[in-house]
């Protein structure tokens, strides 16, 4: 690939071991010491203490406990840390305002532009961030820097832990020549199994392995192999959202409800919260989903794919009650959760029989909650209940949480 | 039974009948088709229980009677025969088809567990042309919604207010009314017809038909074609009241080359969010500005000459919807009529026409 204009420079910021990092920095008395977060069976994500022991996140919790018997196994707390995710990120527009949130504990900057602000040295930059966040939270984050986001990536892994690591374009070609193709994001287990199967362990080797085989094998993806084998991607620093990304909120219920009309209110709130939400995201979805969870834990889920994108809660509610109608009516409810997703960034099509009014005064409660925080502005009837703030799906679902 | 008949003329009907025979159903029935004798013709019946179809052709009938056989394997083997006139018969429980390179036997089904075809006993409410009346379809079906939460809308609404045939659709972000003047009515009308339905229609009529009858009783609509006859159910529901929805102070003024505006819109799209071909309209004096821009596509923009003398006026439509729309406006120049950036904009021919009014509105999408 000729490069007809200016390298880039990409950075990703990549927080070590984000989720027990969180934890020991809560309780001090778990620095310092292996911890694990996860449940009875298995590990979420643990700290570089523990992994020295050989645990991994995804292992079972028995089989940790073999490897570390001291291994001290903490119950996750997905709010926190993802609420702690909010705050970091929010530093990040101080570099750049290209950003691009990959997960809840790694971002993309492209800082072409705002280099010039650290006497041209993105050193500086990535020391000033990490600094800062280490001051802040007291949390460690390694750097990867590089011409695109596929060699930044590749320069975190390799920065970690808590380091900084820069991949010119001059020294990639020899870099890639021995690493082996699995180091590649994007390249993961049963990837590797078949380019290893091909006689492909290196990206070197896949570089040379001959393009027309790797598109009759992989379709396009086959062409993307080659090009990332020799540390090219052309993919842009944005704000970019996944098909399957959800925003979602759900609630549990104190004690549990059996009316239905109750139900039906905690749905309305929790429709608004994911509306508002989406508008601030600026996005627009066309997928509904309920979540109702009985006394008994017998969990009922329900979607609805819709002919045109929504946005706001009371669309999203208009479904959400047709959906709530086939939900089961014996048990006592013990949660309740909304998702939207399908989400696209784009404007949303206004409907026919919105009133221009209505939409006016949609957006200046939007404004108002910006200004003033959350709820200074909100219907009646969500005075009768309290349901605070909590996000699901978002990132629990993500696929690339790599801990 | 027993009958000759032409290849060709047989041919032409089972492609008209066979058109909606559903592929997979749990009636069985409904994979055949009806055959039913004349005078001197066959008769061609096929239903699935929404649509039925019925159309016919000259034959020699020596014997009289009714048959029901499997549409889809009658149909092929009709097309890979090739003499001009074949003969068929029931023998015993079996029709035999009969031609110069052997004969073939099917199984016959049980003509009483055919479903009845809608028959209408009232006089068609009115007569069109078949060219008109699918032109008309043309310029009001494709806005029809997929919300299957809205039944009512799912159809192209027919009606008449004791004067005037109108005919209205809408996806729910754009809508279309359609008043035909010319047609003569004889009765009322009052029906949401599913779009499927009105594509059978447009299928079976040829071009040298001369009149389509249109029957309305209860629950069914009727179309007489020559001698084909094509029966729907309606949707059931009421169709929301439009009328309301109609801007009346849309003052600002619009005039615009319909072609170049069109190609104008086809070339920006091209640039435009592939999620809702959000393309912005600015007017202002006797310009419409029109830009583009994507992430990972570019941008594109446009200056049209129009004529418009309100103030600058910001506007972001889906350019693709927008198109649809205006590729259908019967006359060179368009009237746009616009209100302000979150309210609906009216479009319109510039010149009157005899035959028929139409209109749409069309609504923004909400820049931020």
């Amino acid at each position: 690939m000729k490069e007809t204009k200016r390298d880039r420079i990409i950075m990703l910021v990549d927080m070590d071991a984000f989720f027990a990092s969180c934890e020991q920095q809560e309780k001090p008395f778990l620095r310092g010491k292996p911890i694990a977060v996860g449940g009875k069976n298995i590990v979420a994500a643990c700290s570089y203490e523990a992994k020295a022991y050989g645990v991994k996140s995804g292992m079972s919790t028995y089989e940790a406990l073999e490897k570390c018997p001291s291994l001290i196994v903490v119950p996750g707390d997905m709010e926190k840390y993802a609420s702690t995710s909010r705050e970091i990120m929010k530093m990040l527009p101080d570099y750049t305002s290209e950003i691009e949130v990959f997960s809840v504990d790694e971002a993309f900057l492209d800082i072409t532009e705002t280099v010039k602000f650290w006497k041209n040295d993105p050193f500086n930059l990535a020391k000033d961030l990490r600094k800062r966040i280490k001051g802040r939270f007291g949390l460690n984050a390694s750097v990867g820097i590089s011409y695109n986001k596929l060699m930044a990536k590749l320069a975190s892994s390799l920065a970690k832990p808590n380091g900084i690591k820069m991949i010119r374009r001059n020294n990639a070609k020899n870099l890639l020549e021995n690493l082996p193709v699995e180091k590649l994001s994007g390249i993961g287990r049963k990837l590797k199994k078949e380019l290893n199967a091909l006689g492909i362990v290196t990206c070197g080797e896949l570089a040379r392995f001959p393009v027309t085989i790797l598109k009759k094998l992989f379709g396009q993806y086959g062409l993307l192999l080659h090009y990332m084998a020799m540390g090219e991607d052309n993919g842009v620093v944005e704000e970019v959202v996944p098909k399957n990304r959800a925003v979602g909120h759900s609630k549990t219920i104190p004690g549990g409800i059996e009316d239905r009309n109750t139900a039906l209110i905690y749905l309305f709130r929790l429709s608004e919260m994911v509306g508002r939400r989406v508008r601030k995201a600026g996005m627009i979805g066309k997928t509904v989903s309920i979540t109702v969870r009985y006394e008994d834990f017998f969990t009922f889920t329900k979607q609805m794919t819709l002919s045109y994108y929504i946005e706001s809660g009371e669309e999203i509610y208009r479904v959400v009650k047709e959906l709530f109608m086939e939900a089961g009516g014996e048990h006592k409810i013990r949660l309740l959760g909304v998702s939207l997703s399908g989400l696209v960034k784009a404007s949303r099509q206004i409907r026919i029989k919105e009133n221009e009014k209505a939409i006016r005064l949609d957006r200046a409660v939007d404004a108002i909650n910006d200004r003033y925080g959350e709820d200074t502005v909100k219907r009646a009837s969500f005075e009768l209940i309290r349901v605070p703030v909590r996000s699901i799906s978002n990132f629990e679902k993500h696929p690339d949480l790599e801990l | 039974m027993k009958f000759t008949v032409k290849r060709d003329s047989l041919l032409k009907v089972l492609q008209k009948v066979t058109g909606i025979v559903p592929q997979r159903t749990s009636f069985e029935i409904l994979t055949s088709i009806y055959i039913h004798t004349l005078e001197n013709k066959i008769e061609i019946s096929s239903t699935d229980l929404d649509i039925a179809i019925t159309s016919s052709c000259e034959a020699d009938i020596i014997q009289k009677g009714d048959v029901v056989i499997n549409a889809k394997r009658f149909h092929l083997f009709i097309k890979e025969v090739f003499d001009d006139i074949i003969e068929m018969e029931t023998s015993e429980s079996e029709f035999v088809i009969k031609t110069s390179n052997g004969n073939y036997k099917m199984p016959l089904a049980d003509v009483e567990k055919f479903p009845q075809i809608p028959e209408f006993s009232n006089p068609p409410i009115f007569t069109i042309e078949p060219s008109k009346l699918i032109d008309y379809i043309d310029r009001t079906s494709f806005l029809v919604s997929k919300d299957e939460m809205k039944p009512s809308i799912t159809g192209v609404y027919f009606y008449t207010d004791g004067e005037k045939l109108y005919i209205v659709a809408t996806d729910g972000h754009r809508l279309v009314e359609l008043k035909a003047k010319e047609v003569q009515l004889s009765g009322k009308i009052n029906a949401i017809i599913p779009p499927k339905s009105l594509n059978h229609l447009k299928r079976i009529t040829e071009e040298e038909s001369i009149n389509i009858d249109v029957y309305f009783e209860s629950n069914s609509v009727g179309f007489k074609i020559n001698g084909d006859f094509i029966s729907t159910k309606i949707i059931s529901g009421e169709f929301p009241n439009y009328k309301e929805v109609i801007p009346k102070d849309n003052n600002k003024i619009v005039l615009v080359d319909r072609d170049e505006f069109l190609y104008a819109l086809r070339r920006i799209s091209l640039f435009s969010n592939p999620a809702n071909h959000e393309v912005k309209f600015i007017f202002s004096d006797n310009l419409i500005n029109l830009q583009a821009s994507a992430a990972n596509i570019g941008s594109g923009e446009e200056k049209l000459d129009a004529e418009y003398n309100g103030e600058q006026l910001t506007i972001g439509f889906n350019a693709n919807d927008f198109s649809e729309i205006i590729k259908r406006i019967p006359s060179n120049r368009l009237l746009l009529k616009l209100n302000n950036e979150l309210s609906a904009t009216l479009i319109l021919p510039e010149e009157d026409n005899s035959e028929f009014d139409i209109f749409y509105i069309m609504m923004p999408l909400r820049l931020e």
